[in-house]
């Protein structure tokens, strides 16, 4: 009966798995000419502007919330394996004023405190709606896809920010490193895993429903439409753990195949420069610097040892 | 029984969902974002150009849009107005924002929006609902706003995901809407 028990669970389970299954699944941001967004190499340097934090936390806190925020992709591995994607995010502090959003190869994470407007304010004056708590833009090339630059903003101003596994009992505080970990994941190209119906591109293209890493046209994001799975995903999030925002810190075994996917393990990994980044400044000359990475060290160890042996033989 | 478990394990692990991405935003319920809202009205999207602002360093979409019917507000069909949101396109590069609502010319919507002199979407996309004609029951159809960033605090002040408003047809829509401006 036992044996009877497991087969017929095992075939389930064998079954379930080969159904599509558009929810469990990741879906890749894409332009508006298909192509699927993705950084070169997955090594954004995300610059934190901590001048003058919210009073929650000190800068520290704040700076070591977004470094966990970014580890969290950047060791992005299945249950006990090694880490499995490239990527890798580095979180920096800066000054206060160091900085706005927009396409210059500087990826910028703000707080935004005396008012909940882009800076410089816009011409017409508007600002972003209050309710909006975090907010990503991404320049990308449309006809490859190509992240060339991401920026984080975050409003300061109509909500509070601090560390929420470390203090439970304040429930009007926001979990920051939760809210960041989910923005790193714009970050690196990630989307939605709902499509409306009815949306256009602004030359009156209609949006082409994309499909999912398994080729499944992913579902209308309309509740009544929606597979059992996807609902089930929502109310996940909430049973899983005792807060979404706090569980949003950790990433899902799809967040996992997305960056794992995406950007995959490579041997002789080498952070690159965006496309372009070389020419600003004028003059041709470089304005990025990722930084070595822990990648960069074992290439360059391992071309030492090539180099010994080498020169070894030629003795 | 043990077994059964593991195999009961391996199934929850396959069938583990996601939490969709997006920029992070309260959810508001149809009463919030008509309380919200300076503005509401069924509209037909004029023009939607986007351009690089003047630093040069952020895109942003100009959209005009003609009022065709006006729930709430001083406003009056045929006025026209224009909404400038972050993001966009021009040339080869394209500037993403999150959870802004998109827009195409020709589209008909439904649109909450807030600000007098700089008008914007209330929740971002969640105050955009556009309007499709279902031939088959002829008559409009309000379709769901897009949801996946948003969010809304239970009662310890969590952030939990939120679902979507359900779509309903046009004329239902106003009723309710109607409804929920009465003193």
């Amino acid at each position: 009966m036992k044996t009877r028990a497991i087969l017929v669970m095992t075939m389930i389970v064998a079954g379930l798995s080969t159904l599509p299954s558009p929810a469990a699944a990741y879906v890749q941001t894409t332009t508006e000419a298909g192509a699927p967004s993705a950084w070169k190499t997955p090594c954004p340097k995300m610059e934190f502007s901590l001048g003058d934090p919210p009073p929650e936390l000190d800068a520290q806190g704040y700076l070591n919330a977004a470094r966990a925020a970014g580890e969290a992709w950047s060791q992005a591995a299945f249950d006990g394996a090694d880490r499995c994607t490239n990527v890798i995010f580095t979180v920096v502090s800066v000054p206060d004023d160091a900085g706005q959003v927009g396409m210059d190869y500087h990826n910028r994470l703000i707080f935004r405190q005396d008012e909940w407007c882009s800076d410089p304010l816009p011409e017409d004056g508007s600002c972003y709606d209050p309710s909006i708590l975090a907010l990503t833009s991404v320049f990308q090339l449309t006809y490859s896809g190509e992240i060339l630059d991401a920026d984080l903003e975050v409003n300061a101003h109509d909500f509070t920010w601090g560390d929420f596994v470390a203090h439970p009992e304040d429930t009007s505080v926001q979990d920051f490193q939760g809210a960041i970990t989910h923005e790193f994941g714009h970050v690196i190209g990630l989307d939605h895993t709902c499509f409306k119906p009815g949306e256009k591109f602004s030359d009156g293209k209609s949006k082409p429903r994309p499909n999912d890493n398994n080729g499944n046209p992913v579902p209308d994001c309309s509740e009544s439409n929606l597979p059992a799975i996807i609902t089930d995903a929502t109310m996940y999030a909430s049973a899983a753990s005792p807060s979404a925002e706090v569980g949003l810190r950790s990433l899902s075994p799809d967040d996992v195949q997305a960056a794992c996917e995406i950007y995959p393990v490579k041997a002789n990994f080498v952070c690159l420069p965006p496309s372009g980044a070389y020419l600003v400044g004028g003059g041709g000359g470089c304005s990025y610097s990722a930084g070595p990475t822990k990648h960069d060290s074992i290439a360059g160890v391992l071309m030492l040892l090539v180099m010994a042996v080498v020169v070894r033989r030629r003795r | 029984m043990s077994s059964l478990r593991s195999i009961a394990l391996v199934l929850a692990t396959l069938l583990l969902p996601s939490l969709a991405a997006g920029s992070l935003v309260q959810a508001l319920d149809l009463a919030e974002l008509t309380a919200r809202s300076e503005r509401i009205v069924v509209a037909q999207v004029v023009s939607a150009k986007s351009e690089w602002n003047s630093s040069g360093h952020t895109i942003h979409t100009r959209i005009e849009i003609k009022v065709e019917e006006a729930w709430k507000g001083a406003v009056v069909p045929g006025e026209q107005i224009v909404i400038v949101q972050p993001g966009g396109s021009v040339g080869d590069i394209e500037m993403r924002v999150h959870g802004m609502p998109s827009f195409a010319p020709g589209e008909k919507t439904v649109l909450f929006l807030a600000g007098r002199a700089a008008p914007r979407v209330v929740g971002m996309s969640q105050g955009k609902r556009h309007l499709r004609w279902d031939d088959t029951a002829k008559r409009w159809q309000a379709e769901c706003a897009e949801y996946s960033a948003v969010v809304r605090r239970d009662s310890q002040g969590r952030l939990q995901p939120a679902l979507p408003e359900p779509a309903m047809g046009l004329d239902e829509f106003r009723q309710r809407v109607r409804a929920l401006l009465r003193p």
